[in-house]
């Protein structure tokens, strides 16, 4: 019976809520757009946390970015990360998913782990694939969807539910594993106080393409040149067409509106 | 021109940042509402959180739009009601302030 | 130091707290800032201006890095009555190139460059945690709670309220409760957007200047209050602020008043074609002197806002002078490991012979002619705008049956002799400057 090591991948994301497009160019503007931590992560951290708290071990939370991801980063050490890792440098900049995953995987693999937790996506590039690509790289099984984790130690396995659209799935697993954590795991706990203030006397390691060299990373597969895929374009979605709004006496309304559905075979 | 820049709340709620808390954080103990003579917070709130529905003799008390200023509590003859800051930078981000 | 213990806690990271933050941090203070913003400055609110003094004396030549939007070059008070406005205004390209005139700014971008400052000497910074509660022991405040559980105590031998005009840490300590109706204005404001050029024609000035327009009279409805129109580098900030106790009267909502202002014969083409791009509202502490609350007492030390420490339109410079001394004062505490009351009671002393009281003195009369005197918000506006449409008109009337005309309305309206009292002694509380 030891502790376990539980990694979580982060990402710091712009506020979706704040996202305009360029009503020109169609790019996203990000300008002035406040970062926050990805909000599916918080899922995530609330799984390594909750392990913890069952059977003690350490939690190191993981992201790749600009250095202002180090916000994100103190507030996973707030809610409870051990250690905070973020890999920046330039040359890691512009990464797909599949770049993204190579270069968290080289990191990862020189640490020790039993479970790494992801969020089911992050709410910026909404693709869901980094997780599932990181435990290819790492070699290891990977279930996503989880909302419920039991461990055994003796056998070194797992069994999880996985949340489905109309139930949910039993499957056992050996670990280490990579896990996406879905929303019905349970609400994410906000750091307290002495969370916070404990986080801001820790350090972020900070990792460089040069230290991920030493570790054995292949420079060739960082960042933009190591990404096969490209967004050409970003489109904005066609504009939905008005609503018919029936005004004046409900029963006359709801009249009209049971005759305009019934017009379209809806009813 | 002063027409379109003459906006309703609705609209001028929606320029701003909010991140909703699921709670609302405004209490209100409705015991005086109802003999209260002019319900100043139904027209001191800036973004009319306060709504008396004289039918059913209650105030409807909205929060979502809330941009924390404590005017309401501040003209409530009764101090009936309380303000608690929402958690976690929730409720109003300003954007520029 | 342990993780839950402080030399000193400051709640609220505005100009006020950051402040006292970066003076103490600066003579080793172990200090920890409290903010419940997401970042500070997200639920603050000011009119525009951060003045020279007293910021230079804490970040020298600030206005170099500070993120800051225009210099004041042109100063205007504009009288308006329903239709007309009669303005004031001095320009002087000096006040630019000296800084002297005061910077607009955005409350969400300065804030957190001035709380960084506090951070980077040493200050522990934490956002998003609204303090919910104080600490009290043997009736003195130790310390303060964000929530529920020992994990969200911290402890400290003294406490900074600089939690604003409604501050949490002053009323759950028992050392006032919140402001009256007729001690606080609620101010509504508009963040308008406009090409800076549009902005540096309409205002005629250069780019990186810009003006800052009082206005007074019709905007309130000859209650106390005013509107305002600052200029940033590509937006205006257009509000209106009503003592709320007026407000009462009235039983306007105040965004009707800043809408009615808004498309005022004066103001609407000065927004023309801009685009409103958040909309806010605060309350600003309008009592003056009277309004005061104990300063030191039980541990808790007030500053800006949460001491009602603001003289329209001077908040910010109220509130990091304030800020200033108190930290000042908390560090002496340190040195000498003395951090009682007693010796904490040198901040109102250093206070009271300071800019910041000194003015609070002078305009002592503020809070009582705000409350009282429709003169200043109606009678003179509407008499000055009657007798100047006269005057101007040319009509074939000769000047001098025009002079006694107007003669005789001042003397029938208000009377020379409260006029002349008027602009001898009140007259100097209300203007801003």
């Amino acid at each position: 019976m030891g502790e376990l090591n539980i990694v979580v991948p982060i990402k710091q994301v712009p506020d979706v809520s704040e996202l305009r497009l360029d009503p020109v160019t169609h790019a996203l503007i990000r300008e002035g757009v406040p970062s926050v931590l990805n909000p599916y992560d918080r899922y995530a951290m609330e799984a390594a946390i909750r392990l913890k708290e069952q059977f003690g071990g350490r939690i190191t939370a993981i992201t790749m970015g600009p250095m202002q991801a180090k916000k994100a980063l103190q507030e996973c050490m707030a809610l409870g990360a051990d250690e905070a890792v973020i890999l920046s440098d330039r040359a890691f900049a512009a990464a797909d998913t599949w770049a993204t995953a190579y270069t968290l995987s080289v990191y990862i693999k020189t640490i020790p782990y039993d479970f790494v937790f992801t969020g089911l996506k992050a709410i910026d590039g909404e693709t869901g694939q980094v997780g599932p690509e990181l435990a290819e790289f790492l070699g290891i099984p990977h279930i996503t969807y989880v909302r419920k984790i039991e461990v055994d130690q003796t056998t070194r396995s797992v069994r999880v539910e996985r949340q489905l659209e109309n139930g949910y799935d039993v499957w056992e697993a050996p670990y280490p594993i990579l896990m996406s954590i879905a929303r019905e795991y349970g609400e994410p706990r906000l750091p307290t106080l002495q969370g916070y203030i404990e986080a801001k006397r820790k350090q972020v390691k900070v990792v460089t393409v040069a230290d991920l060299q030493k570790m054995g990373g292949d420079p060739k597969y960082f960042g933009l040149k190591g990404s096969p895929t490209f967004i050409p374009k970003v489109h904005p979605p066609p504009a939905r067409p008005p609503g018919t709004v029936w005004e004046g006496d409900p029963k006359e309304a709801v009249r009209k509106l049971v005759e305009a559905l019934s017009e379209k075979g809806l009813v | 021109m002063v027409a379109k820049l003459t906006r309703k709340i609705d609209e001028r709620i929606y320029v701003n940042r909010y991140n909703i808390h699921a709670k609302n954080h405004l209490v209100v103990v409705q015991d005086m509402c109802a003999v209260c003579k002019d319900k100043p917070c139904t027209f001191s709130c800036p973004v009319d959180n306060y709504v008396w529905d004289a039918e059913n003799k209650r105030l409807t008390v909205y929060y979502e739009g809330c941009v924390e200023c404590g005017a309401c509590v501040v003209v409530c003859p009764y101090h009936k009601i309380t303000l608690t800051y929402p958690p976690a930078g929730r409720g109003v981000n300003y954007r520029f302030g | 130091m342990g993780s839950d213990r402080f030399d000193v806690v400051v709640v609220g990271a505005g100009p006020a707290g950051s402040a006292a933050a970066l003076t103490m941090a600066r003579q080793g203070v172990d200090v920890c800032v409290i903010e419940r913003g997401e970042y500070p400055g997200a639920k603050n609110v000011f009119g525009g201006v951060v003045y020279k003094w007293p910021l230079e004396k804490l970040v020298p030549k600030f206005w170099e890095s500070a993120p800051l939007e225009r210099r004041m070059i042109d100063h205007r008070l504009v009288i308006l009555d329903k239709e007309a406005g009669f303005a004031l205004s001095f320009r002087d390209d000096q006040l630019g190139e000296e800084a002297r005139g005061g910077f607009t700014a955005l409350r969400s971008k300065f804030d957190p460059w001035f709380a960084q400052k506090a951070e980077e000497a040493g200050a522990v910074l934490i956002t998003g945690m609204p303090v919910s509660d104080v600490i009290l022991q043997d009736g003195r405040v130790v310390g303060v709670r964000t929530g529920e559980g020992r994990e969200n105590e911290v402890y400290a031998k003294a406490v900074v309220a600089a939690d604003g005009v409604m501050s949490t840490v002053l009323q759950k300590a028992g050392i006032r409760g919140p402001p009256n109706p007729d001690e606080v204005a609620i101010g509504v404001k508009e963040i308008v957007e406009l090409p800076p050029e549009t902005i540096e024609s309409r205002f005629n000035a250069k780019a990186g200047r810009g003006a800052r327009l009082e206005f007074f009279g019709a905007v309130t409805k000859g209650k106390a209050g005013g509107g305002f129109v600052y200029t940033n580098t590509n937006t205006l900030s257009v509000g209106v602020a009503v003592l709320l106790s007026h407000l009462m009267e009235l039983k306007l909502k105040p965004y009707e008043l800043l809408d009615e202002f808004k498309s005022h014969p004066y103001v609407a083409p000065l927004l023309e074609g801009g685009k409103v791009k958040e909309y806010q509202a605060h309350l600003i502490p309008e009592g003056g002197y009277a309004s005061i609350p104990p300063l030191v007492s039980k541990g808790v030390l007030a500053v800006g806002d949460a001491a009602m420490l603001c003289l329209y339109p001077e908040g910010t410079n109220m509130a990091m002078a304030s800020g200033m001394i108190a930290g000042e004062v908390l560090a002496r505490a340190k040195k000498n490991d003395d951090f009682s009351d007693n010796r904490l009671s040198e901040y109102r002393k250093q206070l009271e012979e300071s800019y910041v009281m000194k003015e609070h003195k002078r305009k002592k009369n503020y809070g009582a002619v705000l409350k009282n005197d429709k003169r200043f918000f109606n009678d003179y506006p509407s008499l000055i705008a009657e007798i100047l449409r006269e005057l101007v008109t040319v009509d074939g009337v000769d000047k001098g049956a025009k002079h006694s005309e107007a003669r005789k309305k001042i003397r029938e309206r208000v009377g020379y002799l409260r006029l002349l009292r008027d602009l001898y002694s009140d007259v100097w509380s209300v203007l801003p400057w």
